[in-house]
């Protein structure tokens, strides 16, 4: 399988457990290198350089984390799109976990579309991809895209 | 704004700095990661320096809002979305 042809963009990170578990049991030559900029934040709040560098690694984990979902989530919608209709492209998948959702840009013959998606549908049709789960993400599009059949909204 | 998943720092408030004598530093602030937040305040995990990953569960702790004077964390700004362009469009 190729290259995505869609872009992924994480904004904030959201770190899990394993994220920063992991990110602790790294010795500290194996930390990232603080910019000027976080030096100077780390002392402005009064943290060492080190505890700075272990929760900025831990962020790294949960940014690759998400991006891999990103990555497994795009995939899923390009095949769905190509269901409703070929001149239907997905442009990108955008993460705003702080706000609990993430925004899938389809570019339509009209112009670009934003499809705003809980984090929770997501995580459900990720994990489990139930038929439930599935066929909501499938009304969204559609929904989103103008191409809606009014039997079949989004029932979260 | 939704802090689970985040790495906060939290400043104790004198009640919370006796409620959590020998759970939490002495003194200054101190650093953990928000696993959920209810109506009784955050569950965090806790963890200083470099340590051995615990296998299986990890040991949460619930600080009450009670005992939080003020938390801070780093906020990066989402990335803008694309947006369709309104107005008048050559036909």
């Amino acid at each position: 399988m190729g290259a995505p042809d869609f872009q992924v963009v994480i904004g904030e990170s959201s770190i899990s457990p394993a994220d920063w578990v992991r990110a602790s049991a790294v010795p500290g030559r194996g930390l990232p290198e603080l910019t000027d900029e976080q030096k100077k934040v780390a002392r402005g709040f009064k943290i060492s350089e080190e505890e700075y560098a272990r929760a900025e690694l831990a962020r790294l984990y949960g940014q690759e984390r998400l991006r891999a979902r990103a990555q497994q989530l795009g995939q899923l919608v390009e095949q769905m799109l190509m269901g409703i209709g070929s001149e239907y492209r997905l442009r990108a998948v955008t993460s705003e976990i702080t706000k609990l959702r993430w925004i899938l840009t389809v570019m339509a013959p009209e112009g670009p579309v934003n499809i705003f998606l809980p984090r929770s549908l997501v995580d459900d049709v990720l994990d489990w991809q139930a038929r439930e789960v599935m066929e909501d993400l499938r009304s969204r599009l559609m929904y989103g895209v103008g191409r809606d059949d009014p039997a079949a909204k989004p029932h979260r | 704004m939704d802090v689970n998943g985040q790495i906060v720092r939290f400043h104790l408030s004198p009640q919370g700095r006796t409620a959590l004598k020998g759970l939490v530093p002495a003194s200054g602030s101190f650093q953990a990661l928000v696993v959920e937040t209810g109506s009784l305040g955050p569950l965090v995990l806790k963890l200083a320096g470099r340590v051995k990953p615990p296998v299986g569960a990890v040991p949460v702790m619930l600080l009450r809002w009670d005992y939080i004077a003020t938390m801070t964390y780093n906020y990066h700004e989402d990335a803008p979305v694309a947006k369709a362009r309104i107005g008048f469009t050559r036909a």
